[in-house]
């Protein structure tokens, strides 16, 4: 039986353990590369532009780490779709993040790029066509699917505490914890209650999203959504904001953040690469803690 | 952006709007736009935020945009810089035109109150007027290399601009055509030289605004290299209207090359960097430079690409990323080398 990797960055903090449950159904082994390293990050540096986002970067040092160890590498193009009347898209590194790979890192297994899109009807011909030319029969892929397709809604979380916090953020940054230098594993630690934006449900934030900043990247439409969320209901204290340096779509949004949201509700915005230090990040959420706490 | 002005000018005076054309972007505008943009966001979008300072600050009250609308940032320059704008305390109204011509026309007519006619009459001047520019920067573009006294086709180019931009009517610049050509003609030029071919590939903005890559298609020419940019700003303002997209070196067939090695457009210009470059060789170019703006996306995803091409296809490539702190010195050594590594090749070979 041949095996698929997966890497651990950027689309597997989207919904990277239904792709696990999906490949492991219609019948190959997976491997999903361990959380990022030192040497996963060096090698990433090592290979790729400098010009790109450290997400990136680090995707391709972890596609290094898999590419000796599996037979084919599973890498999806984020295309996005029409939503809410409007056509949607992944971010350009996203619509190209196959040819990207394939062009930096040497040596690769075949790449299995297939194109995500929201239409559910286009993406089943994609995962079907794909397939069919690995040689799996059209009836297991179909099947496999529906975990794909399910949509498992979010329950709003609960909060309570003396300090709340939002925190604003591509998950592929917050969750990471090499990347993030553990930002959300610090803030557990000053005793911060905090809420992700990737914690709220989608339908939620829908509501949320303005017609002045309905962007047309899938991702941060839903982002400045969740800091709207943040700011309208008025339990949150103040919002933390993470970006990696150099993020394309970041650039536009975190200026709408800026000039709309942080006139409503305190905003601490963390450029993060891989230059970032644990004392600088450190000293500035603390800072930005004690400030809300004498307000 | 580049020569873009004159015709844009004219459409909008033929409306029977006072037009305010900004001076080329100089260190000053662009500082500003630095000081009011979001850290890293692309070049084009700082000195374009400082032109509008600029246009702002000569007595315009209405500012237009036309954005892209697909993935790249393009597609938010207009509501950003008019925020930004606005939070600084200047007073203007703003049209936002984006998606497709047609739309954007149809908005334009309710906005401003023009009929249709007028319009159309319009841009009959304005197209033939684009049409000169490109005329006058391709003779510029195959004189330059062959000239005799360093700075004769620059000059020239400047006054013939002049004149295009002078003219009131169709039949004025029917004549001006004839008359740019005998003046690119007179020009002396020694045409036994055998110049080096370079393609200029890249983001728009970068190939063609003279100001953000320091005037590079001047520097080439005048040491002595035939530069060919990807595209000239007609094609572009018209290419949405103009079958000059199809043929043997048009932006279809680019694309089309392109295809193996990116099958998606990325909403900039990334896959005419690839098709060029492939092109380039094909036609036996001696090298391609690419320009692109530092941290831009869709440029970004080519750089890859254009390296592996350049290796496989045995390409000479040089890939400049450029903002507000390159320094003319700096990029023009580059040139400076890749112009001597080219030379070899080309003589050796």
């Amino acid at each position: 039986m041949s095996t698929i990797g997966i890497p651990r960055a950027l689309f597997y903090y989207y919904n990277g353990d239904k792709y696990v449950r999906f490949w492991q159904q219609v019948g190959f082994d997976v491997i999903v590369s361990p959380p990022t390293n030192r040497k996963i990050m060096e090698q990433g540096l090592k290979l790729s532009n400098t010009e790109f986002c450290v997400p990136v970067k680090v995707l391709c040092g972890h596609v290094w780490y898999l590419r000796d160890k599996v037979d084919y590498i599973f890498i999806p193009r984020i295309l996005g779709g029409e939503l809410h009347g409007r056509r949607r898209y992944g971010c350009p590194k996203f619509m190209g993040l196959p040819e990207l790979v394939k062009n930096t890192v040497p040596d690769l297994p075949p790449i299995i790029a297939v194109d995500v899109e929201l239409d559910p009807r286009k993406l089943r011909r994609a995962f079907v066509t794909t397939c069919k030319a690995m040689g799996v029969s059209k009836s297991r892929v179909v099947n496999a699917l529906n975990i794909l397709l399910e949509d498992e809604p979010n329950p709003t979380p609960r909060v309570e505490g003396d300090l709340i916090l939002g925190v604003v953020g591509h998950p592929y940054l917050l969750y990471d914890e090499f990347l993030s230098l553990n930002l959300l594993g610090k803030l557990s630690d000053m005793g911060v209650t905090y809420v992700t934006s990737a914690d709220i449900d989608h339908t939620i934030l829908d509501t949320y999203i303005k017609q002045d900043y309905d962007v047309y990247w899938l991702y941060e439409r839903e982002m400045i959504g969740a800091a709207n969320y943040f700011a309208t209901n008025r339990k949150f204290n103040g919002i933390i904001y993470c970006v990696s340096f150099g993020c394309g779509p970041s650039s536009v949004v975190s200026e709408f953040m800026q000039r709309i949201i942080a006139k409503r509700i305190p905003l601490l915005m963390l450029v993060l690469d891989e230059h970032t230090t644990e004392i600088g990040l450190l000293t500035r959420i603390e800072a930005f803690c004690d400030m809300l706490k004498w307000k | 952006m580049g020569n873009f002005y004159i015709a844009f000018e004219t459409l909008v005076r033929e409306l029977g709007i006072t037009p305010v054309v900004p001076p080329r972007p100089s260190r000053a505008s662009i500082e500003f736009g630095i000081s009011h943009s979001p850290e890293f966001i692309c070049f084009p979008f700082k000195a374009t935020l400082g032109d509008l300072k600029m246009a702002l600050e000569l007595g315009a009250n209405t500012l237009v945009w036309f954005e892209g609308a697909w993935s790249c940032r393009f597609g938010y320059y207009g509501r950003l810089q008019h925020r930004i704008l606005k939070d600084l305390g200047y007073e203007f109204n703003s049209l936002i035109f984006s998606g497709n011509p047609i739309d954007a026309f149809r908005d334009a007519r309710k906005a401003l109150k023009f009929d249709t006619m007028r319009f159309v009459k319009a841009v009959r001047i304005a197209y033939s007027k684009s049409k000169a520019v490109e005329l006058t920067e391709k003779l510029a573009l195959n004189t330059r290399p062959f000239e005799l006294n360093r700075g004769d086709t620059t000059r020239v180019e400047r006054t013939a601009l002049q004149l295009i931009r002078k003219a009131r009517t169709v039949a004025e610049v029917r004549y001006l055509r004839g008359k740019i050509t005998e003046m690119f003609k007179s020009i002396p030029v020694d045409k036994t030289r055998n110049p080096l071919k370079i393609w200029l590939v890249g983001e728009i903005y970068m190939v063609l605004e003279p100001e953000a890559n320091f005037h590079i298609v001047e520097y080439l020419g005048e040491h002595g290299v035939l530069v060919r940019p990807f595209t000239t700003i007609h094609n572009w303002t018209f290419r949405s209207i103009r079958a000059g997209r199809y043929g043997p070196e048009g932006e279809a067939y680019a694309r089309e090359l392109a295809k193996p090695y990116l099958p998606y457009c990325l909403g900039g210009e990334e896959q005419l960097s690839i098709g060029y470059t492939i092109m380039a060789k094909r036609k036996g170019y001696d090298g391609v430079i690419h320009l692109h703006p530092f941290t831009c996306m869709p440029e970004n995803v080519a750089y890859p690409i254009l390296q592996n091409l350049s290796t496989r296809y045995d390409i000479p490539l040089l890939s400049i990323s450029l903002d507000e702190h390159t320094e003319s010195v700096g990029l023009l050594t580059r040139v400076e080398a890749f112009l001597d590594l080219l030379q070899q090749r080309h003589t050796n070979g």
